[in-house]
């Protein structure tokens, strides 16, 4: 059994249907993240978790035992707000200590611990300040100290770097990272982000209108995932349609693209042939070679004849567009471009057979 | 296309018209009654114009006319009180409901601030009267077996203050609370706080300045309220108001009837400064700080 498991979550505002059936567990010390758009129902999740909302239907338990019962006070969860939420009326102290002094802690217990959660947040020289008067980084360290100080046996982030910008949300991503690891307790973070949900989380949980789509490690969910809508919102992708041709030949399923020819891939669920399916590839995995003097194509690799539309160097790659009939595609190269590779060039697109994912079409 | 400022001398055109108008009209007459208030008079000659404190000293010294300021104050302080306590839950209910609600709420509330205060105080009077609603009820009820003189009394002016002024109070009670994020709530009830504690610790904290405006606007026109006191109240229940009534009107003495109104106007506004004065001492003699024991405060 899990630490944290959640059951069968429903629920509904009115005709809505805001959760239908999310169903997810958590480990000890582990960091998951809710990922998705907005309205797909992961800070309702989060807010069920929290208390703040009673769901229609499912369970929430924590080391086994149902806290649905219980109102948000008695769960001792700790939890950071999307606006950071603390008292404008307190001091950083006081916002800190403001958990222990509910739990009826010593005034000199209180005053250690606050202490103790401000050094590691590294404001331990700020404790007198307004909140007001910290900039957006400090307040939400402040509220991570909140968080974390009382000890929680669950701890929840909501879009925990949406109100930074983007220089200082690099950092502070990290910076949480560290803390996370260094104290071990178990998380659920909310992000629409993608890049923020791989690099903090152990696991990334995707969901989708209410529902969870596929649950998984980010390398996971980044190299195989469960559908095109994961794929999407994961990374950048190229997507072509398909119709199964052949099953298990050499080094993988064979697929006929109108437009494209065959290509080699890798069904991610058992295929039939026939079946439409949707080809995906993935930007950084394509490269392209002049066509002039192209040696013959290797075996287990796929290649294309496109012709470039526009090639944007961008330092640490060069973005070229593609067009091939109907097909279009991005090819992110890190290695120097051959100088014929210009817009207007014709050009060889390869890329390996493993890296081609073949997913069931959705009607 | 450049924005078109205004000369500094429109400026003061501007804040001069109404600062005149001002003067004129309330500043002038203020002055004159403080001046008529060292008045002397004579129930045969009438005013007699002086520079003597005999009409001061003869409401400090007096303890009927001291009791009568203290009732005032009193009743005052009580209106403003009871005010606050159903302002609160009033000011949630008017902020969670919205369309039709919300819009009969604010007219329910309205309604009895311009309705004549004659109506206002006659309808009380059929509800408040010897054999009125509120008493039959009672009654009824087994809760008291003679009637309980609500009309002509204290009572009765204090439940028809709280009726025509709780608008003003519920009005600056609901635009603080309005901006009380409820993340803010949320956050203190994650962080172990009840309902309750919640409330106290963070939401009340935070709707300070409504109340205070609100506990100022209502405390002011209840010390000089004259109609529903002098209806409901009537010459039994006086406060300070239908002394000054009297004196002027029925009387005649002016002189007095201006003292009383300065000595009215000195006790609202020093009572109001007195409260401000405290506030302030009051933030300045806590650090901001040490981690203050707020669950014992509560």
């Amino acid at each position: 059994m899990s630490y944290l498991e959640i059951q069968d979550l429903r629920v509904r505002y009115g005709e809505q249907t805001v959760l239908d059936g999310v169903s997810i567990a958590v480990e000890p010390g582990e960091r998951l993240c809710l990922l998705g758009p907005s309205g797909c129902g992961k800070t309702t999740t989060l807010q069920v978790v929290a208390g703040f909302v009673v769901p229609d239907a499912g369970h929430v338990r924590i080391g086994g035992r149902n806290v649905l019962g219980d109102p948000p006070e008695r769960r001792n969860i700790g939890v950071m707000f999307q606006s950071y939420a603390l008292f404008p009326h307190l001091s950083v102290a006081d916002n800190v200590g403001f958990g222990l002094r509910m739990r009826r802690r010593p005034a000199e217990e209180i005053r250690r611990r606050v202490g103790e959660a401000l050094d590691l947040v590294r404001l331990g020289h700020a404790g007198a300040k307004q909140t007001r008067m910290l900039s957006g980084g400090e307040q939400q360290r402040v509220a991570f100290a909140r968080a974390i100080v009382i000890e929680p046996s669950l701890l929840l982030l909501d879009e925990p770097f949406s109100n930074l910008d983007a220089r200082l949300r690099q950092e502070m991503r990290s910076e949480l990272l560290g803390l996370l690891q260094k104290l071990r307790i178990a998380t659920i973070m909310v992000t629409h982000d993608q890049e923020e949900a791989m690099a903090i989380a152990d696991r990334v949980a995707v969901m989708r209108a209410g529902r969870i789509e596929q649950v998984g490690s980010p390398a996971e969910i980044y190299a195989r995932p469960s559908s095109l809508f994961v794929a999407r919102f994961v990374g950048e992708s190229i997507v072509l349609a398909g119709k199964v041709a052949a099953l298990g030949g050499d080094g993988g399923d064979v697929v006929d693209v109108p437009g494209a020819g065959r290509l080699t891939g890798e069904g991610i669920a058992p295929l039939s042939v026939g079946e439409q399916v949707q080809v995906l590839l993935r930007p950084q995995h394509l490269q392209l070679r002049p066509v002039e003097g192209a040696p013959a194509a290797l075996p287990g690799w796929n290649r294309l004849t496109a012709e470039i539309e526009q090639v944007l160097f961008l330092g640490h790659r060069t973005e070229c567009y593609l067009r091939l009939g109907e097909h279009r595609f991005i090819v992110w190269q890190n290695t120097p471009l051959a100088p014929s590779l210009q817009a207007g060039a014709r050009a060889l697109i390869e890329w390996q057979a493993q890296d081609t994912l073949l997913l069931r079409a959705e009607r | 296309m450049p924005a078109r400022r205004w000369p500094p001398a429109a400026w003061f055109l501007l804040a001069g018209i109404p600062l005149l108008l001002f003067f004129v009209l309330y500043g002038l007459p203020v002055l004159q009654l403080f001046r008529l208030s060292f008045d002397r008079f004579d129930p045969g000659q009438g005013i007699i114009p002086a520079f003597s404190a005999d009409f001061y000293t003869k409401f400090l010294g007096d303890g009927y006319y001291l009791s009568i300021l203290w009732r005032t104050v009193r009743i005052s302080l009580g209106t403003t009180l009871i005010a606050a306590v159903i302002a609160y839950p009033v000011s949630f209910y008017l902020l969670a409901s919205s369309g039709w609600r919300q819009t009969l709420l604010l007219i329910v509330l309205i309604l009895p601030l311009v309705t004549s205060v004659i109506v206002v105080s006659y309808g009380w009077l059929i509800l408040l009267g010897q054999t009125g609603l509120a008493n039959r009820t009672l009654i009824d009820l087994g809760l008291t077996t003679r009637p309980l003189k609500l009309m002509y009394s204290e009572t009765g002016i204090l439940v028809a203050l709280v009726q025509v002024q709780l608008v003003f109070m519920v009005l600056s009670v609901s635009t603080s609370l309005r901006g009380v994020d409820s993340n803010l709530i949320r956050a203190a009830r994650s962080l172990g706080a009840g309902a309750w504690r919640a409330f106290w610790l963070v939401v009340f904290p935070l709707s300070l300045p409504g109340l205070r405006t609100g506990a100022l606007l209502v405390f002011s026109l209840s010390m000089s309220a004259y109609g529903i006191p002098a209806l409901i109240g009537g010459p039994r229940v006086k406060v300070l108001s239908y002394l000054i009534y009297e004196q002027s009107i029925s009387l005649l003495n002016w002189p007095f009837a201006a003292s009383m109104a300065v000595i009215l106007l000195a006790s609202t506004t020093g009572l109001l400064g007195l409260a401000g004065l405290w506030r302030r001492l009051r933030r300045r003699r806590v650090p901001p700080a040490t981690p203050a024991p707020m669950g014992a405060a509560a």
